[in-house]
């Protein structure tokens, strides 16, 4: 019987979660993930009924125009940040390389997605916010009960950020609830992409080097006392946290530049002009670690890119890292 | 005498332009000028491949001058006239000219209207010594307003007789305006390939990143036709320019962001990268400065490209192609743009016509020639005068520029317009005498000048002025304007012997223009003649042979009867011997004559002619005289039958006896002379 596995993903209004979700299944196929290439994981979309074991038959079109189809299409023309709605995806995970037996064995992987759209769980303290509280709280259910979280979170300044506060008492609550069942939480780091537009064709380079990732885990948790509840959850709840980078934009294909077109105003990617939808993004878009933290969320499965408190706060943390990438192939868990 | 008179400029490399300028002492003065013969050899003493270059008669001297190709390492030129005088000039290296000698100035000056036929030729002469540079300029200086160009010639005469014998040249110069340079830009491929492809991924992203083998480096090649030296005022003034796109993006974004009250991000830098990694000389393949626009003046760029790492670009001088190329090619990488980024040149003194693009120019101001870097590679853009970005990009070049040199920047402005406004009246003065001889073609007024070509353009009007229709039709056909930059002499061949040329075109002119093979070859190659004349002939017969040609009645005839010049030297006996031949239907006639007279090798010497001039086949002067002799023989024998046909008794006498017996007399001299004996029978 299929593994089902709820996951929560939480983070401020324009964070990118609907983004680094939507570009979670193309990061899988365009194996734009920090896993080994032998991994070979697949994740498709699912109904609620099939979620629930209740859809017994197999619709072979239905994933064309389910929910996630719309995020995605969404995502293709660049919406505007989720309304204040809860929104859930759902989706078969499965493991067709080679992947520790114990993972094997409890394949497929049914996953819940609750998408807490806006500012449900980490609001911004100086915008004005009206979020019901049956969300509110319907959300907060949710938030206790999945078996992972995942937090995203954009690479800004977080001292001049207005919803720190609120992440900081999320953080410190899920610390103190006594019913939190989550085995895992991820703080994924989004729109990576954009710390590297001043090195311009050498971006994707040093994107793909961990030890560049890790430099920018350390520089921006240096000020997060937030970060102190994850630590809290961590030692009282026994909960696995890991840090990461994401970039639903990512770098582009062949130029390597951030996927950041600078002629078109807005944040929009590079796309070949004439062609209308996501055909025009194909030639350049390639997503970056977007598929990471669902697939960490959900298999508990380490890589070069996810990294305990331990590695952030020492010095080895660079050394290990480098140990981990030297060597192929390794799907085990890594030790914290 | 015309010797003294005769002016000539060398452009150091194939151009030659002869002609007979006014100065103070001839103003007024009309002389002679004379048909000349004009040759060039490898030696002094002529003996060493010396060939035929052109010939100049009375209306190619309509306008008083013209230029002539002549074959590369050639460097010495006879002019001869009918009357047995000469000229005779050679070409000298640059590095050892002497001191002394003769400073000819040629001037070029916008008509007052534009419908004067031709542009007005002014010569000066200055000694060439003490500062006689200063000289030319005061001189250049004092021309006024309406100069457009000058040239600078150095010649030694020595005199014989007289009359000026032999004049050394050394490379013409150009004296105004004081840089004419067209930068042509052109974007090429770049190699990448910096990962090694057998490595491994341990892990999928990086996996992308091997396969892709690093982001392509676009680049740029650069060809500057003028010397270094020449151009060094226009290097000066020009940048190059890396314009980064992100860069200049996320600094809108951040003020956006700070003005929003919204958290702001702290890009990577090289100082993060070399942390991260732990290698303090980590070097990225990006821009270090942390300026969204980088510009780097080009003169230093050239200068240093060996000793300097420039941020953002490398540069790679290429040789030139061969020993006569004044000019520079460079390639620039940029290695540190990226997608979207622009890359270019940009000049604070740059006039229109001074940059372009190859193979399409898009335009704009004329000050700058930017590309984007797109997914298909570097894109040329059209950038307007008004354009923010190009002000900034200015201001920073200007910087630059004053960093470089710490000169002040000139009122470029100004300058532009005036020497832009003299060249376009002059070159609307020409076109209205195109137009007004009635022909399409017009000057182009954005192009590069070669240092001749305010005298080409005079000459090609000349020239075409005083062609047929045919011979306009010809001239079309191979290309106008641009053929005859790259050949005057064969071009003006082709359009006066336009009889020869129905089968020249493009194609053949283009493949046979400029080669180092005499005028004959080349107008023989390209008409698709080489039957006629042949290209290995020596100075004697290319002379002969080029003279036949410009009998109008004869050559058609010799053509049709497919008999090669060579060896060709009386007119008349030319005429004769192409007569006889002329029609196939006697010249078969003369072959069953000879069949009557079982006289088979005359007979089957007259029939092979005729297969091989069926065929496209060419016979040798020689052999068309032997043949016109059988002919000769026959049409007489066949005049006698008729006449006594007619009832006119008057016999002829009978040169041969009747078959079966051998003939004696003329036939038989003939026979045995074909079959290589010699006379040995009586001629009668």
């Amino acid at each position: 019987m299929a593994e089902k596995l709820t996951i929560c993903l939480v983070g401020p209004r324009g964070s990118g979660k609907s983004s680094m979700l939507a570009a979670a299944t193309d990061c899988i196929v365009q194996n734009a993930h920090a896993y080994s290439p032998d991994l070979r994981p697949a994740m498709q979309t699912i109904t609620r009924a099939a979620f629930h074991g209740f859809d017994s038959k197999l619709d072979i079109f239905d994933g064309l125009t389910d929910d996630y189809q719309k995020l995605r299409r969404d995502f293709v023309e660049g919406c505007s940040p989720t309304d204040a709605r809860t929104h859930e995806y759902f989706f078969r995970l499965t493991l067709n390389g080679a992947a520790p037996r114990t993972l094997r064995a409890k394949a497929p992987y049914l996953l819940r997605v609750v998408d807490a759209g806006g500012d449900v769980a980490i609001p911004d303290e100086t915008a004005p916010h009206d979020v019901l509280s049956e969300a509110r709280e319907d959300f907060a259910s949710k938030l206790t009960t999945a078996e992972a979280i995942i937090f995203v979170l954009p690479l800004v300044r977080f001292e001049d950020s207005g919803w720190v506060a609120n992440l900081a008492r999320l953080t410190e609550r899920l610390a103190l609830a006594t019913d939190q069942k989550s085995k895992r939480l991820v703080v994924a780091f989004s729109q990576y992409e954009r710390l590297f537009v001043r090195l311009g064709p050498s971006a994707f380079t040093y994107a793909c080097d961990p030890a560049i990732a890790l430099h920018v885990l350390r520089r921006c948790l240096r000020s997060a006392p937030w970060i102190d509840g994850l630590r809290a959850l961590e030692a009282s709840a026994k909960v696995d946290i890991r840090f990461t980078v994401t970039s639903a934009y990512g770098f582009t294909k062949t130029f390597q530049n951030p996927n950041l077109d600078p002629h078109r105003g807005a944040e929009r990617r590079f796309r070949r002009e004439g062609l209308a939808g996501a055909r025009g993004l194909t030639e350049f878009w390639r997503p970056f670690l977007c598929a990471d933290p669902v697939l960490y969320a959900a298999l508990g499965l380490e890589n070069a890119f996810m990294f305990s408190h331990a590695q952030i706060d020492g010095p080895a943390g660079t050394q290990q890292r480098r140990e981990f990438a030297a060597q192929p192939n390794s799907l085990e868990p890594r030790p914290a | 005498m015309w010797r003294d008179r005769l002016d000539a400029f060398w452009d150091g490399r194939r151009a030659l332009a002869i002609g007979f300028f006014e100065d103070e002492e001839t103003l007024g003065t009309p002389g002679l000028r004379p048909d000349l013969t004009v040759v060039a050899a490898r030696d002094a003493a002529f003996a060493t491949s010396p060939i035929l270059v052109d010939t100049i008669d009375t209306r190619r001297w309509r306008c008083g001058h013209c230029v002539i190709e002549l074959p590369f390492d050639h460097a010495y030129i006879s002019l001869r006239s009918a009357d047995g005088a000469e000229l005779r000039f050679v070409l000298m290296n640059e590095k050892n000219a002497p001191i002394g000698g003769e400073l000819r100035l040629l001037l070029v000056e916008a008509p007052e209207h534009a419908a004067l036929p031709l542009a007005p030729f002014r010569l000066a002469s200055l000694p060439a010594r003490g500062d006689f540079e200063r000289s030319a300029r005061d001189q250049i200086a004092r021309s006024g307003p309406e100069l457009v160009w000058a040239i600078t010639q150095r010649r030694q005469i020595q005199r014989r007789d007289g009359a000026a014998a032999l004049i050394h040249l050394w490379p013409a110069q150009r004296a105004f305006p004081a840089h004419q340079s067209r930068i042509v830009l052109e974007p090429i491929e770049a190699p990448i390939g910096r990962a090694s492809p057998r490595l491994e991924a341990p892990f999928a992203i990086m996996d992308n990143w091997l396969r892709e083998n690093g982001a392509p480096c676009p680049a740029l090649r650069i060809r500057i036709p003028d010397s270094l030296d020449q151009s060094e005022l226009m290097f000066g003034r020009t940048a190059i320019v890396l314009v980064l796109h992100q860069r200049r993006r996320l600094r809108d974004w951040v003020r956006e962001r700070r003005n929003a009250g919204e958290p702001i991000i702290d890009p990577l830098t090289f100082e993060d990268i070399r942390l991260a990694t732990g290698h303090p000389f980590e070097q990225p393949e990006a821009v270090e400065t942390e300026s969204a626009i980088v510009v780097h003046n080009l003169s230093s760029v050239i200068a240093n490209h060996e000793s300097v790492a420039f941020d953002g670009l490398s540069v790679r001088k290429l040789p030139s192609s061969s020993g006569e190329d004044k000019g520079v090619v460079i390639d620039i990488h940029f290695f540190g743009a990226a997608l979207g980024d622009d890359v270019g040149l940009v000049s604070t003194a740059a006039d229109a016509g001074d940059f372009g693009i190859v193979p399409m120019d898009p335009g704009g101001a004329p000050y700058a020639r930017l590309f984007r870097v797109e997914g298909g590679g570097l894109s040329p853009r059209r950038v307007a005068d008004d354009d923010a970005l190009l002000d900034e990009i200015l201001r920073l070049a200007a910087d630059e520029e004053r960093g470089a040199r710490g000169g002040k920047r000139r009122a470029n402005g100004e300058r532009a317009t005036s020497l832009q406004a003299r060249r376009e009246k002059l070159l609307a003065g020409f076109n209205s005498s195109l137009a007004a001889i009635g022909y399409s073609g017009r000057f182009d007024g954005a192009r590069l000048w070669d240092i001749f070509e305010p005298v080409l353009m005079s000459s090609f009007i000349a020239l075409t002025a005083d062609a047929a229709p045919e011979g306009r039709a010809v001239l079309t056909r191979i290309g106008g304007y641009e053929a005859y930059r790259l050949d005057p002499s064969l071009t003006q061949a082709a359009m006066r012997f336009h009889d020869f040329a129905k089968d020249i075109d493009e194609a053949s002119f283009q493949e046979h223009q400029g080669h180092a093979a005499s005028l004959l070859a080349r107008f023989a190659g390209a008409c698709r003649l080489v039957g006629m004349a042949e290209a290995k002939a020596d100075l004697p017969g290319q002379i002969q042979i080029w003279r036949l040609l410009a009998q109008p009645s004869l050559t058609p005839r010799v053509m049709k009867a497919h008999i090669t010049l060579r060896g060709a030297e009386d007119v008349r006996r030319v005429a004769h011997v192409t007569e006889l031949l002329l029609e196939e239907a006697i010249v078969e006639r003369a072959a069953i004559y000879c069949d009557d007279l079982e006289l088979e090798g005359e007979a089957q010497s007259l029939r092979d002619y005729l297969v091989r001039r069926r065929a496209g086949e060419w016979i040798s002067f020689e052999d068309a005289t032997r043949l016109s002799v059988i002919v000769e023989e026959a049409n007489g024998y066949w005049r006698q039958i008729e006449a006594e046909r007619s009832g006119y008794s008057e016999p002829a006498p009978r040169l041969h006896a009747p078959a079966p017996a051998k003939p004696a007399g003329l036939m038989a001299t003939m026979r045995n002379f074909l079959l290589g004996g010699g006379s040995r029978g009586a001629r009668s």
